[in-house]
């Protein structure tokens, strides 16, 4: 089958950086599964998954999202998944509905699944609110209502629990656990919470320093090592050498 | 597009733009009256009264103060809907439109341009028809106001007109490369000064008109605005999320 998602020895340097901030990076997602992407800040997580999406163009290497070429086929790719990139900016003077029906529109998409998605989030009653008065976590959970709203094949979620509350990160566990498990969507998260990543994921690919050191599933890491996820991940950074936040 | 244009209409409000177009006419009909009242003034018979105290000279102020004000309102909503659309934190949410990039920049400068296009010319229209009713009832021009001056006044109007779009889009061009809000504005400022000093120079020396040296440079404003939007197309084609 072929990979949700495949990056083959990418580099990508910013210009006028010296410093690639990936380098001879691989990576491979299968479809179905959740992958969770675990690192220090600053190792190439974000970058990852804009290069995914087209967002940034790699210096070398090449990356596969759903078969497709994300730098030529930007707008297929961009259709195909769901994305929550950083902290998630809005239309701001516009509510919850209106932002995902735009968000809609700009696919020819109508608007039959806005109010579904909106109760599957935990935001059902916002009305006319506008997005400029929302708090931090009901950004986050409208970030993840836009990355769901069109039912796309895979979905890159860039830390999707920063802000929530206890209830919402529960929520949002069982949200990601649900798509991947009943809806068959491949899910990429990347998280520095790792005992919520070690809850959901399948595989985990740890990055340091632009490079993908480990990509293991989580069965094996937790029958190899009695500490779980967390004595994994700093096992990893500790033989790498790397300082971890 | 259509529908691409009516997205952008639906993100930002015009309504802001609306009322500042009316008060940029009321502001247009104030200095309008202001200058014509005080041509007496001026040295009789110096090139400034003559400028000052006749229908035509008159309307190609009107349209230069007018073409000014709307340049910089131009510049004012480029830099909303186009420059801080890709910027920072925003260029993740606007290169991230399932929708051709091209198509989408195209639709903001589209949106833009035609509102100052109708707006600048509906102004300009606007305030001449107030100055000319009020004329009728408490005149401060001497002279009778002729059927053959309208022309002039018209092209001036739309020659004008296209000059706050093109003005606007060089703004809009300088803020780009900067990504810079103030940086769009000030730009916008220097190019309407520059036009308004030219045009009211040229319009004292040929006695009250001097439009076929405005109209020729409009088109090389215009084709100057032409090529930078292509480079802005061509930039944000390539442009990358950092």
């Amino acid at each position: 089958m072929t990979p949700a998602v495949s990056l083959t020895n990418i580099a990508k340097a910013y210009k006028g950086s010296h410093r690639a901030v990936l380098r001879s990076c691989d990576m491979t997602v299968r479809q179905g599964e959740i992958y969770g992407f675990l690192g220090p800040n600053g190792a190439g997580k974000t970058t990852a998954l804009k290069l995914m999406l087209g967002l940034l163009t790699p210096t070398a290497g090449s990356v596969r999202v759903l078969g497709l070429d994300p730098t030529r086929q930007r707008e297929a790719v961009l259709r195909a998944t769901g994305s929550m990139i950083e902290v998630p900016v809005f239309w701001e003077r516009l509510s919850a509905r209106a932002n995902l029906e735009v968000h809609l529109a700009y696919m020819g998409l109508g608007a039959e699944s806005v109010d579904d998605t909106l109760n599957l989030v935990g935001l059902p009653d916002t009305g006319s609110q506008p997005v400029s008065t929302f708090s931090l976590g009901m950004r986050q959970r409208l970030g993840l209502a836009r990355a769901l709203v069109h039912r796309p094949q895979l979905l890159l979620l860039d830390e999707p629990i920063n802000g929530l509350d206890p209830t919402g990160i529960k929520q949002t566990r069982q949200l990601l656990l649900d798509l991947a498990g009943r809806g068959g969507m491949t899910i990429v998260m990347s998280s520095h919470i790792i005992s919520e990543v070690e809850q959901v994921a399948d595989t985990i690919g740890v990055i340091a320093e632009g490079t993908i050191v480990r990509e293991v599933e989580l069965a094996t890491v937790r029958n190899e090592h009695s500490g779980g996820l967390e004595d994994y991940f700093f096992s990893v950074m500790s033989q790498g050498g790397v300082q971890h936040a | 597009m259509r529908e691409l244009i009516r997205l952008e209409q639906r993100k930002n409000t015009l309504s802001t733009y609306l009322k500042m177009s009316a008060w940029v006419t009321v502001g247009v009909v104030a200095m309008t009256w202001t200058i014509a009242l005080s041509a007496g003034s001026e040295p009789p018979g110096s090139e400034e009264a003559a400028l000052m105290s006749s229908y035509i000279g008159l309307a190609n102020l009107a349209a230069v103060i007018s073409m000014a004000a709307f340049c910089v309102l131009s510049a004012a909503m480029h830099a909303k809907f186009t420059v801080e659309e890709y910027s920072g934190n925003r260029a993740v949410l606007t290169l991230s439109c399932p929708a051709p990039r091209k198509k989408v920049l195209a639709a903001k400068v589209v949106l833009v341009s035609g509102f100052t296009l109708v707006a600048a010319a509906l102004s300009s229209l606007a305030s001449l028809a107030v100055f000319l009713l009020t004329e009728a009832v408490f005149p401060v021009v001497h002279g009778p106001l002729e059927p053959h001056m309208i022309i002039p006044m018209a092209a001036d109007v739309v020659v004008m007109s296209l000059l706050a779009v093109a003005l606007g889009l060089i703004g809009l061009a300088a803020g780009f490369l900067k990504r810079s809000t103030p940086v769009t504005i000030i730009a916008a400022i220097i190019a309407a000064a520059l036009l308004s000093s030219l045009a009211s120079n040229l319009a004292k020396g040929d006695g009250g008109h001097a439009l076929p040296i405005v109209a020729v440079t409009a088109i090389a404003a215009i084709a100057a605005a032409f090529a930078l939007t292509r480079w802005i197309s061509g930039t944000v084609e390539s442009m990358e999320a950092a």
